[in-house]
């Protein structure tokens, strides 16, 4: 199989991705630590830049048949690698203090290329090997906290993935098996519309739990929660953001190409039934966390309520396009949320993770209380924000339809955001009008991951507030831009399917 | 139609075994018969069809011997989790974990 040259270089995000994990991987065994993530977070940015480039400048094609590039494809690929850039620079303390940072970096680094060949590849089985990848790259990252919380909690999350994996794999072997023997998305598609033979509905309803499960959506959240609290923070920014874009970006490929239209009784049902457990669930039990990260891990299952209900809306360019402005809102917020965790946790040697243990923390600084702050309104998807666009367009394409039922799962989603700020609101208590002295006692027992071994000083938070701060300007400038551009122009960014 | 059979039962046990044990290790070992029975059913399916089978060079066999690749990297992966949490908890048993929660 040869790819012609024009279509070799829209995989350089791609590609970029991986080689920066292997050279970063042989820097690293040299014991070069510092050296192997600075050049994992240049090699990143680099290929995410050069992917935003491809996006603006391609319109969508296939590449080689198995690849989707160009449009939005690129635009997203680009994004999720900028994204896993941020989180390096940001967690550049805790990745070239830690014996086991270099590996971090690398792991990261794999976690970024996965997430762009999940979210642009057209064929099962590429698919099967990214989620695998990814996969295995988050059960390394969570263990590597190396307390016996985050191992249990790898351990937990090991049990689940791999059950995940293996209903995925049989979802798509009875896919594969019924539909002609094909594995590309878009021969499963036209042969789906020949008529659905009755074994599709269990390859359906395998496919669906799997990736429910990938997404962290209710009731298949539970490793969630627990492996954000227990990871290192700045791990846990690109658990939290990437591989979340990409599974959002794979389930409009496989449900909106292989499953096709022909289905349109049966899956918006699945959905919206995991949107509204996500959203009541993952909203009711944030409410009562005192812990900031695990917090932030169940808010995460309520977003992915969010997502869920533009997934059940009928699908149009439209609303995918919101669906994916919503999901990449949140992975920059989130990022910018658990970012803000490192940078506490290296300006608090103390912090124990819990939000009374933030309390003071944004007037003694308040640039990172600042972005703290935005990321925490654009999570509950105030105006000005980049979440706003999300949810005003999800929800908006929601309300207008016919189905009553989907018009009942938006007004959920609404109340489900209004109650989200309720814990939102007290990250920004703790962080502004609490003081320290108010703090209890047991808020600063020893963190987990260890004080880092140089004394910290008033600088040794930068990075992680820097970057931070980043996500809070490109949190803002998101938000601000339609207001001069127009929604369309933000919305046409993002267009896959096209 | 047998390969449906025996896949199918392959599966099931597998998933039988993770639902039950309560050794960490036992359900590894399950959720390999898992991962097993799904390659089975995909290799098998494609035997029974006899027809161009992907893109991807090599056809669906090359898919499992991947998908044998990929559980054996997993198992390396979920060994060394499993063995850095036997060692933190001084327990291999899932029901004794229960630090983590709320």
């Amino acid at each position: 199989m040869s790819i012609p040259r024009e279509d070799l270089i829209m995989l350089v995000p791609l590609m970029s991705a991986f080689a920066t994990a292997v050279v970063a991987l042989v820097v690293d065994a040299f014991g070069k630590r510092k050296a192997s993530v600075g050049l994992a977070i240049v090699g990143l940015a680099a290929g995410g830049a050069y992917g935003i480039v491809l996006g603006v400048r391609e319109d969508p094609r296939l590449v080689a048949d198995l690849f989707a590039s160009g449009g939005g494809y690129s635009a997203i690929s680009g994004y999720m690698l900028l994204l896993g850039a941020l989180a390096l620079l940001g967690g550049w303390n805790w990745f070239t203090a830690s014996p086991l940072g270099g590996g971090a970096a690398v792991l990261i680094a794999f976690v970024c290329g996965a997430s762009v060949g999940l979210a642009t590849s057209l064929d099962l089985f590429i698919m099967i090997i990214c989620l695998e990848a990814l996969a295995i790259c988050g059960y390394a990252l969570t263990s590597q906290a190396r307390s016996a919380r985050s191992a249990e909690a790898a351990v937990k999350y090991v049990i689940q993935g791999s059950v995940a994996t293996g209903l995925l794999l049989l979802g798509f072997a009875i896919l594969y098996g019924v539909y002609v023997a094909r594995t590309g998305l878009y021969d499963t598609g036209v042969a789906r519309g020949a008529g659905a033979p009755e074994p599709a509905l269990a390859a359906l309803g395998l496919i669906v739990g799997a990736f429910a499960y990938k997404l962290g959506a209710f009731p298949f959240h539970s490793w969630a929660p627990d492996a954000f609290e227990t990871a290192p923070p700045a791990s846990a920014a690109v658990m939290s953001s990437v591989p979340k874009i990409a599974a959002v970006v794979a389930s409009i490929l496989v449900f909106g190409i292989a499953f096709g239209a022909a289905d349109t009784g049966r899956l918006p049902v699945l959905w919206m039934v995991l949107a509204a457990g996500s959203i009541i669930f993952g909203n009711l039990v944030a409410l009562k966390q005192t812990s900031y990260t695990r917090m932030l891990g169940y808010s995460g299952v309520a977003q992915i309520g969010y997502v869920l209900v533009g997934l059940a809306a009928p699908s149009a360019a439209w609303t995918t396009s919101a669906l994916l402005v919503l999901v990449c809102a949140y992975g920059l917020a989130a990022a910018c949320a658990f970012l803000g965790a490192e940078a506490a946790r290296v300006a608090r040697p103390g912090w124990d993770r819990s939000i009374a243990g933030l309390a003071g923390l944004g007037r003694e600084r308040p640039v990172l209380g600042l972005s703290m702050a935005v990321a925490m309104f654009s999570l509950t998807g105030m105006p000005l924000t980049a979440g706003f666009w999300g949810k005003f367009g999800v929800f908006g394409a929601a309300l207008v339809d016919d189905s009553h039922w989907l018009v009942g799962i938006a007004v959920l989603g609404i109340v489900g955001s209004v109650v989200s700020f309720g814990y939102y609101g007290g990250v920004l208590k703790a962080l502004f009008f609490d003081s320290p002295e108010d703090a209890p006692e047991d808020a600063l027992v020893a963190d987990e991951l260890g004080a880092d071994s140089e004394e910290p000083s008033r600088f040794s938070a930068m990075p992680a507030i820097l970057a931070s701060a980043l996500a809070a300007v490109a949190i803002l400038a998101v938000g601000i831009a339609p207001a001069f551009r127009g929604l369309e122009w933000l919305y046409e960014l993002l267009n896959v399917l096209g | 139609m047998n390969i449906v059979v025996v896949a199918t039962a392959l599966f099931s046990v597998g998933l039988y075994g993770v639902l039950t044990r309560r050794d960490l290790i036992a359900v590894l070992a399950s959720v390999e018969v898992m991962l097993g029975g799904a390659s089975v059913l995909l290799v098998g399916l494609a035997r029974t069809i006899d027809m161009p089978a992907t893109q991807l060079p090599g056809g669906v066999e090359s898919v499992g011997v991947l998908i044998v690749v990929l559980a054996a990297a997993e198992a390396a992966v979920a060994l060394a989790v499993v063995i850095a949490a036997a060692r933190a908890l001084s327990t291999s048993r899932v029901d004794e974990m229960t630090e983590v929660g709320g």
